[in-house]
């Protein structure tokens, strides 16, 4: 099937004084259009930056050092800025992980869906663009929208603020919409809730999604493809029933083993031996190797190269 | 809005008895009082005085003066100068307009330079003109007025561009409206310059810091992500956000303004409610001190009750109940 995203060899540092934090190192990843992928990883494995680096939402300190970011046959990252500005919210989409501070808290709800739908289709009339914000509001399951437009974020709850950021950033129809863990602030209901309708707009309207969460559980459910990332790489990518079956990866097999306590406790996935690396300092050769049960002397020296061991099954470890 | 405005207001009466009873106390501790000065005139015979005494009760104990003033006051009666042999309302009338006409041209200046140089200077952080400002608004912030004064006072004296001082030429009656208003102008430069200049320092860094966290901040980011223009993700986004907390220092700025200005005011005999409140010390005019200073007190806490009112408008959040 047609990719709709290939993320390349991509770089994305930022830089201090002390320390220069490699948040996301040597990231490959294709995403198949009208797929759902998820991506998955502990804290501070680079997700968000990934998906920031996408956008082209990189600014000082960050820096995208090198790669390539290709939608629809060009790269973004050589688009000038203008160009780059109409693709976003247009073509792509991200919901952010917490949607109570992804609110401009000073403007109305109405405004800020309103602004979005102005800057991609200067030609909308305000009577359309008003009727546009009730209709997706509907969509997300705001009740009494009309009467809710002119409510600013504080009026909301956790739950109806992600609402409304999926409405938001579902009004110009994007083809690919990124949801950066867009229900791990929420509480358990209403995380049901929101994927439910993550999955039903996904029917009806038609986008390719990347899922970003901690939560291999959950990916089970919604997810067709699922890539593992660890230290700012992709480790292992499969189709989802293959890495239930047989995940291969030693990180992702520890995944794994952690999902039972990981659900007992509203924990994130911390249960694993030895700490996340630090992506100022990370360890030499396979980043994973001091947490590493089958760790040999070769991956403390070099990173093993991704390689496909079986159609569409592809990860980076030696000793597999 | 309104019925808490209100109850401000009259929160505000017992914090202005206890600041001007504070005055009062302080100016009967002095030693001496302003008839002393006016014993050792021979043309004065002893009964006016004590008449005089007796009439304002100053032959009394601190509290019972107090009492009668406060009772005065509050039928707006401010009692009477002394030294100027005019009801204290009448100067305080002039002096107040003077201050104001101070304290407006100061704000102007300092909040039309600082706020569009704070915001510039986040916007192009780390870049050459952040940090040639910031190094301005440094130099700026560790000038003393005082010794600023006296540099501009030598200049303006030098050069004769400005007038070194006072708030109106020679023959300023005779000038014409818009005449009138260039000498007035002239006279506000080197006060407006000096007192503002320290303030453009704070309020400039205030406002860059501001505008740095906000565009930091989450939702500017989602901003950026929804596909607007720059402009719109600065001046309204980001912009909105970060003014917002300079509302209250604005009400505070008012208030620092007051007592801020005293000191330049006489440097560079401003006839304002800061020089006056020296002069009456100086010449222990006790009614004249004691309403100066209840109408400074007043002024700083309008000042904050104006702020509230701009944050409560600016900001959808707050609600007064
Ligand atoms: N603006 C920034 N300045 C400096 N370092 C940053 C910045 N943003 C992210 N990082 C660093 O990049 C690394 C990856 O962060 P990222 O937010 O992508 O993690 P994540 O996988 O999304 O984690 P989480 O699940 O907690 O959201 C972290 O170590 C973080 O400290
Ligand atoms: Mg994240």
């Amino acid at each position: 099937m047609e990719n709709i995203l290939e993320i390349k060899n991509l770089h994305t540092y930022f830089f201090s004084d002390e320390a220069q934090v490699k948040a996301v190192e040597n990231l490959n990843l294709k995403v198949k259009k009208g797929e759902v992928l998820a991506l998955v990883g502990e804290s501070a494995c680079g997700k968000s930056v990934s998906a920031y680096s996408v956008m082209g939402l990189i600014d000082s300190p960050g820096k995208i050092v090198k790669g390539e970011i290709i939608f629809k046959g060009q790269d973004l990252l050589k688009l000038p800025k203008k160009k780059m500005q109409a693709i976003r919210g247009q073509d792509i989409s991200l919901v952010f992980q917490e949607p109570g501070s992804s609110l401009n808290p000073l403007y109305t709800i109405g405004l800020q869906i309103d602004e979005m739908i102005r800057a991609h289709n200067k030609t909308a009339s305000k009577e359309d663009r008003g009727k546009r914000i009730l209709e997706l509001l509907n969509k997300v399951g705001i009740s009494n929208p009309q009467s809710r437009i002119k409510d600013y974020p504080y009026n909301f709850s956790g739950g109806q603020a992600q609402r409304i950021m999926i409405a938001m950033a579902l009004s110009c129809e994007p083809k690919l919409l990124i949801a950066d863990e867009p229900t791990t602030s929420l509480d358990v209901t209403i995380q049901a809730q929101i994927m439910n309708l993550f999955m039903r707009l996904r029917q009806e309207l038609d986008f390719t999604l990347i899922l970003i969460t901690h939560n291999l559980a959950l990916c089970s459910e919604v997810a067709d493809r699922v890539a593992i990332m660890y230290a700012g790489r992709i480790v292992e990518e499969a189709l989802i029933e293959e890495i239930f079956k047989n995940p291969l990866h030693p990180y992702t097999k520890a995944l794994f083993a952690s999902i039972p306590q990981a659900e007992s406790k509203k924990a994130r996935l911390k249960v694993i031996k030895g700490a996340v690396a630090d992506p100022s300092a990370k360890p030499s050769g396979c980043h994973f190797h001091p947490r590493c049960p089958l760790a040999k002397n070769r991956c403390k020296v070099n990173y093993p190269e991704y390689r496909e061991i079986s159609p569409g099954h592809s990860l980076s470890c030696f000793e597999i | 809005m309104a019925t808490y405005i209100i109850r401000r207001l009259f929160f505000l009466i017992p914090l202005l008895i206890i600041m001007s009873f504070i005055g009062f106390l302080a100016i009967n501790l002095a030693p001496g009082n302003y008839f002393d000065t006016l014993k050792q005139n021979p043309q004065i015979s002893r009964e006016t005085i004590s008449e005089y005494e007796a009439k304002y009760h100053l032959d009394k104990d601190v509290f019972t003066q107090y009492f009668y003033w406060l009772v005065n006051v509050s039928k707006f009666d401010f009692g009477y100068s002394f030294a100027y042999k005019i009801p204290v309302i009448k100067i305080l009338k002039l002096r107040l307009f003077n201050t104001f006409i101070l304290s407006l041209s100061v704000i102007l200046f300092t909040w039309l330079i600082a706020i569009p140089l704070g915001i510039y200077c986040a916007v192009n952080q780390h870049k050459f003109s952040d940090r040639f400002f910031s190094f301005l608004s440094f130099i700026g912030l560790s000038i003393p007025n005082f010794f600023f004064t006296l540099l501009l006072l030598y200049f303006a004296s030098k050069t004769g561009i400005l007038p070194s001082g006072g708030m109106h030429s020679l023959g300023y009656e005779d000038l014409s409206g818009f005449g009138k208003f260039i000498d007035l102008s002239k006279h506000l430069v080197i006060p407006t310059v000096v007192i503002g200049t320290s303030g453009i320092a704070g309020l400039q860094r205030l406002m860059r810091g501001n505008m740095l966290e906000v565009l930091r901040s989450q939702y500017v980011m989602a901003a950026r992500a929804k596909g607007l223009s720059e402009n719109r993700v600065i001046y309204v986004h980001a912009l909105r956000n970060a003014i917002n907390p300079m509302v209250t220092i604005f009400g505070g700025s008012l208030s620092g303004l007051l007592s801020g200005a005293a000191l330049t005011e006489i440097i560079c005999s401003w006839p304002g409610l800061g020089s006056l409140m020296l002069e009456a010390v100086r010449s222990q005019d006790l009614f004249l001190f004691a309403g100066d200073l209840l109408m400074t007190g007043f002024l700083l806490i309008i000042g904050y009750i104006l702020a509230d009112i701009l944050l409560a408008w600016v900001d959808p959040r707050i609600q007064y109940q």
